[in-house]
């Protein structure tokens, strides 16, 4: 049996649409998602662009899932060292002529 | 009691250790790949990761220690590793205030060989319309040393740039005059197949210290048979151009690149092996490019990345064996990518840098006047795609070149750690975002990166060399030669 679409459902207080949205672009050359917000569901229908057999599709869709995790540790990690970021970033153009002096 | 206190006496209390910034991504099924800001990396475990991000990781582990020495981690208030990082970082993005280093003469488009795979258009060897002029040439010098880079590379290129030798003689000598002057470190590079090499041009290179780089796409049959010439004799005569050129200059003046076509695909031994027997030192396995005539003789679609890589990878294996067996010999482009892994160096190469190299590493003057922002962009433009043109040498300032909407629009519109997927990309330090490529592929100055063989090639490449070196102390060893070259 092949299918070539499918619908997951995520809660918004898990994972954020940006988190998903980030993670569906990865796969941006083997399916397509629509979003939609239903109370606090985010329902991803995912269109494949090419027909699965059910393994494959029980594949792509724990891929698609283990991204979201992913995502969603890059976002704690973007967000946790943004100061320290900035810090060292100032810290390399220091003295380097490139700073607007107010 | 023990002279030393154990590791758990370094340690903050409660694990309250702190993040540096890194980013991560999937290694293979086993593990992740983790880069900190400046490109260092180590392989862990999805459970250490995990560990990692939520301050459960055991300070006395070997882990600890590694995630604080390569700065992914600090302890609070800690400053050496934040001065350590802006330091490498400083380093890595030095090239920035001083850019333009390559300069490009096509000095002109005429060619007495008929490449089918030859990434520019070019033109019978008797057409003196396909010529630089002097006056564009002076423009073109003006423009060179306008370049706030100390170190000034001219480079001319064609067509085959021997038929207009006079050109290069002028090109030189002038730029050389202005330099007594201007005090660059300046360097200049013919890029020929030899096939016109004489005495007259050897003395010349020799008394101007011009270096020669030349092409060598493997043992005779199949560089014959990539490089026609009416006489079927391109080997015969490279050969004797380099012993003749080697003789006069010195064996390190002369460099050779090779082009890979589906005949080389499966005769990588015996491309090194000539590459050997000639004497060079290493080979940089080069796939085609999607430009010129390689994509109107559709030699571009012949194979395709995965090909490419199994192409590479046996390369390089041969050349880890020759290694291991007392062979010094080095795969070139391998050593761009591991100078930036394993250094805190950057390589230079025009297609591995972001913000792109277009523009601001090399630039090019056509011999129509025309000034692109790279050897691919004018390959572009003779398809017809004027992109990457800037301006004209003749009729535009420096200014209205450097500072065209069109340069600067694909600076920024490429720029990795902005780009969707590259910024978050694990591999983002060792990669570069390459514009050009994926404007005459995609249209668009970043395409979208699953889609990208680009990125395919190159995300395939680093996995690669990382995988070798995790696994061998001895590949390691070798690599961290090549890288510190």
């Amino acid at each position: 049996m092949s299918k070539s679409e499918l619908t997951l459902k995520f809660d918004e207080r898990v994972y954020s649409v940006e988190t998903i949205q980030k993670a569906a672009y990865r796969f941006i050359n083997k399916f397509t998602v629509d979003f939609e917000l239903i109370d606090r569901d985010i329902l991803c229908h995912i269109i494949f662009d090419s027909e699965h057999s059910d393994s494959q599709l029980q594949k792509l869709k724990a891929d698609f899932k283990k991204e979201i995790l992913d995502q969603h540790l890059r976002q704690l990690i973007a967000k946790e060292t943004e100061t320290v970021r900035n810090l060292i970033l100032s810290a390399t153009f220091l003295n380097t002529g490139l700073q607007k002096i107010e | 009691m023990s002279k030393f206190k154990g590791l758990e006496s370094y340690a903050a209390e409660d694990s309250a250790y702190e993040l540096l910034p890194f980013k991560f991504d999937r290694f293979n099924d086993e593990s992740y790949i983790i880069t900190n800001i400046v490109g260092e990396y180590l392989l862990i475990e999805h459970e250490d990761l995990e560990a990692l991000v939520h301050r459960k990781l055991d300070v006395t582990s070997r882990l600890y220690c590694q995630l604080r020495s390569k700065h992914f981690i600090r302890l609070p208030k800690e400053k050496s590793p934040i001065e350590l990082l802006a330091l490498k970082l400083r380093t890595k993005l030095s090239r920035l205030s001083q850019f333009t280093n390559l300069h490009i003469f096509v000095v002109t488009l005429r060619c007495d060989h008929s490449c089918p795979y030859c990434q520019v258009s070019r033109q019978s060897e008797d057409k003196s319309s396909f010529d630089m002029t002097r006056d564009m040439a002076d423009k073109s010098l003006d423009f060179v040393f306008r370049s706030p880079s100390p170190a000034i590379k001219i480079e001319f290129q064609g067509g085959e740039p021997l038929l207009n030798f006079e050109l290069i003689k002028y090109i030189v000598e002038s730029a050389e005059s202005r330099n007594r002057v201007a005090a660059r470190d300046l360097a200049f590079v013919i890029a020929t197949t030899l096939s016109l090499i004489n005495d007259e041009i050897l003395d010349f290179c020799k008394l101007h210290k011009i270096q020669i780089s030349t092409s060598l796409d493997g043992p005779e049959a199949l560089h014959n048979s990539n490089r026609p010439k009416p006489n079927k004799d391109s080997h015969q005569r490279f050969v004797a151009g380099l012993e003749k050129a080697r003789a006069r200059l010195g064996y390190d003046q002369i460099s050779a690149l090779m082009t890979t076509t589906e005949l080389s695909l499966d005769k990588v031994k015996e491309i090194i092996d000539e590459y050997l027997r000639l004497g060079f030192k290493g080979v940089f396995l080069r796939p085609l490019s999607p430009y010129g005539f390689a994509i109107k003789t559709k030699r571009f679609m012949a194979y395709n990345t995965e090909r490419w890589l199994q192409f590479y990878k046996s390369g390089l294996d041969y050349i880890i064996e020759l290694n291991r067996n007392g062979v010094e010999f080095s795969e070139y482009y391998s050593s761009l990518i591991l100078k930036k892994i394993l250094s805190a160096q950057e390589s230079g190469y025009v297609d591995l840098m972001s913000p792109a190299g277009i523009g601001i590493a090399a630039i090019v003057f056509n011999y129509d006047g025309k000034v692109y922002a790279s050897d691919e962009s004018r390959m572009l433009a003779e398809m017809g795609d004027r992109t990457f043109e800037l301006g004209n040498i003749l009729s535009d300032s420096y200014e209205d070149i450097i500072l065209s909407d069109k340069l600067l629009d694909a600076l920024e519109e490429s720029f990795t750690l902005s780009a969707p997927m590259c910024s978050e990309c694990a591999f983002e330090p060792y990669c570069g975002s390459e514009p050009v490529y994926h404007h005459a592929i995609h249209k668009d100055f970043l395409g979208r990166k699953p889609e990208s063989e680009f990125c395919k090639k190159n995300m395939s490449i680093f996995k690669h060399l990382i995988s070798l070196m995790e696994s061998s102390s001895d590949t390691k060893k070798l690599f961290l030669g090549w890288a510190n070259r």
